[in-house]
């Protein structure tokens, strides 16, 4: 069975307020059925052996996960191509318990398992706290990241 | 970081690395001899048990595999077969079956993490697993191959890979017809395949020569290596039937830790994991298994803690070999799960997760819902025993300066594989001289 050649990821958890951004991105494909043949939708908790598995041998994997790094909450990150000093900044928001997205971008270097091109999709969190739910900041983002990766698979 | 005062310093380390959870250690020597060590579970508390009060008997399966992303099915496994107990409900057959096949991908997959990222690089002189990865590809890789067939078992028994969906009290909410598990068998031979390799390979690292005293503690079954049991029993004598643990274990608060530690009455620590189930059952691994450890030059038991990776090794060679058994045996059951009506009463359920064995307790209502809830995970239980190893090991490895002794004694700690987020229901290493 040949895997569809672009992948899109949304890592997080959904019970964790805005850390629920990548699942609530790929629900959001899914529920428009905008997504094409070649596109496949999946939802990861970070865990860096299953993300390499999952972006191993695509043309195009866009990753979208939670980010904090101080910037206003709801500001999109981009990191295309990224390489690992980009991401290695990056901590992931509530996991302390798996290695994470960062790890998973510095393992997959070491063992030549990234895609052939990698989108790093990151936007700022504004509140993990316990719970499911987007806030105010966080949520308009969804639409805009759903349009920007429709464009990336034309790509 | 270390804190020097005349005549004496302190190791501080703030966040233990290549451990499941946050946790830190404390080393302090003073006029040249160790007085204490303090394995410091900060992780907040998470009241899994008092927030399970009130919930129906259906639901612990469900909530207590959020415990853990790296053991929910021991979460659930230990929950129903509490609650069965409780209830008074014998899941066998087909259903038991299905479980232990979805427990094997567990252990394969819990164990090959540790193995292959968490482990190794310390025996390897590897700061970390992505380190290790460009100078030992093909192993890493090997490794993440195996894990990847664990989570198959996952998904196509439990529904997804983490936290599965398809577990209940009594079962199952669809079963797999045999067709459906034949891919499955295909990738299982694979794996086996490349964990003989994973054996020889682990076998072929240097270890320390450290043997300890400890009291194994595991579940026990007559004919199988424990993974789903009714029994405890210890290599000094405890032999009791689950529901008797509570009688003989005494769980205690320390303040330097979150997470509550665990005493056998007037026997003290113990250990459980790997090397209690491989020195307590290793006549009933399977057979290849079995070899594959003499090879491995493993005995009859294994006190060495550093060795404990082999005998993860094996253990990961055993659930494939079992995994294989039972696809073979496998007739898909007419129901998918028993029926389980409410009932007042007290169970009790032990399994054994990748860590070691796992002891749940629910008190029900006559309308099936639960009063009361206690949880026993393996790392909690094994802290007390970890604080005596690392106390043992630094003892004797005073002379080394601070950075080489804060990098062992965190191997020591590795050793036992601790999930201090499951222990919270924890690692910074701080040795202060002085």
């Amino acid at each position: 069975m040949t895997r569809p050649p672009i992948v899109v990821i949304g890592v997080g958890n959904p019970m964790r307020g805005d850390d629920g951004l990548g699942p609530a991105v790929v629900e959001e494909m899914r529920a428009s059925a905008r997504s094409p043949s070649d596109v496949q939708l999946a939802v990861s908790d970070g865990e860096a052996t299953r993300v390499i598995e999952l972006w191993r041998g695509r043309r195009l994997a866009v990753l979208v996960d939670a980010v904090v790094s101080g910037a206003e909450p709801g500001t999109i990150h981009r990191f295309d191509g990224a390489v690992v000093d980009d991401v290695s900044s990056w901590r992931a928001v509530t996991s302390s318990h798996t290695a994470g997205v960062s790890e998973a971008v510095a393992l997959g270097t070491a063992l030549a398992r990234l895609p052939d091109r990698l989108v790093v999709l990151g936007v700022e969190a504004g509140s993990t706290d316990l719970g499911e739910g987007l806030s105010p900041s966080v949520a308009p983002t969804v639409a805009a990241l759903v349009v920007e990766i429709l464009a990336l698979a034309k790509t | 970081m270390t804190h020097r005062a005349p005549g004496g310093r302190a190791l501080d380390t703030g966040a233990l690395a290549r451990v499941e959870g946050e946790g830190a250690m404390r080393v302090e020597i003073r006029d040249g001899e160790l007085v204490d060590v303090q394995l410091n579970i900060y992780e907040p508390p998470r009241f899994f048990e008092g927030f399970l009060r009130g919930r129906n008997y259906t639901e612990p399966a469900d909530i207590t595999a959020r415990i853990c992303g790296i053991c929910p099915v021991a979460y659930q496994m230990s929950a129903c077969a509490a609650i069965e107990d409780a209830i008074g409900v014998d899941v066998g057959g087909p259903l038991r079956d299905l479980r232990h096949l979805l427990y094997c991908g567990e252990w394969i997959e819990s164990h090959t993490l540790h193995i292959h990222l968490l482990h190794a690089p310390d025996f390897l002189g590897f700061d970390s697993a992505v380190e290790m990865a460009s100078a030992h590809r093909a192993a890493v890789e090997r490794g993440l191959e195996i894990k990847k067939i664990g989570n198959e078992i996952l998904e196509t028994l439990g529904g997804r890979a983490i936290h599965p969906v398809n577990v209940r009290v009594g079962g199952f909410y669809r079963v797999p017809t045999r067709g459906e598990l034949m891919p499955l068998r295909e990738r299982l031979l694979r794996g086996r395949e490349l964990a003989a390799e994973v054996v020889a390979w682990v076998a072929s690292l240097d270890f320390p020569d450290q043997e300890m005293d400890y009291e194994f503690v595991a579940t026990h079954h007559d004919t199988e290596y424990p993974m789903l049991g009714r029994r405890i029993m210890s290599d000094r004598g405890l032999d009791i039937p689950v529901e008797e643990f509570p009688a003989h274990v005494e769980e205690y608060q320390v303040a330097h830790s979150t997470a509550l530690q665990a005493r056998l009455l007037a026997r003290g620590e113990y250990l459980v994991g790997p090397l209690a189930r491989y020195s307590l059952h290793a006549e009933k691994l399977a057979p290849e298994a079995r070899v594959a450890a003499g090879d491995a030059g493993l005995g009859p038991t294994c006190r060495n803690p550093f060795r404990s990776i082999v005998v993860r090794a094996v253990e990961v060679l055993h659930a494939f070999a079992t995994a294989i058994e039972l696809v073979d045996g496998y007739e898909r059951p007419d129901q998918p799960a028993v029926t389980v009506e409410p009932r007042a009463g007290v169970g009790h359920g032990v399994t054994e997760a990748p860590r070691g064995l796992l002891y749940h307790r629910y008190t029900l209502d006559a309308d099936g819902l639960i009063t009361d809830a206690v949880i026993m995970p393996p790392t909690s239980q094994n802290q007390a025993t970890i604080e005596h190893d690392l106390f043992h090991y630094v003892e004797r490895h005073l002379e080394l300066e601070d950075e080489e002794l804060r990098r062992r004694a965190e191997v020591t700690i590795r050793n036992h594989d601790p999930c201090i987020s499951c222990a919270t229901h924890f690692l910074d290493l701080t040795v202060v001289r002085s």
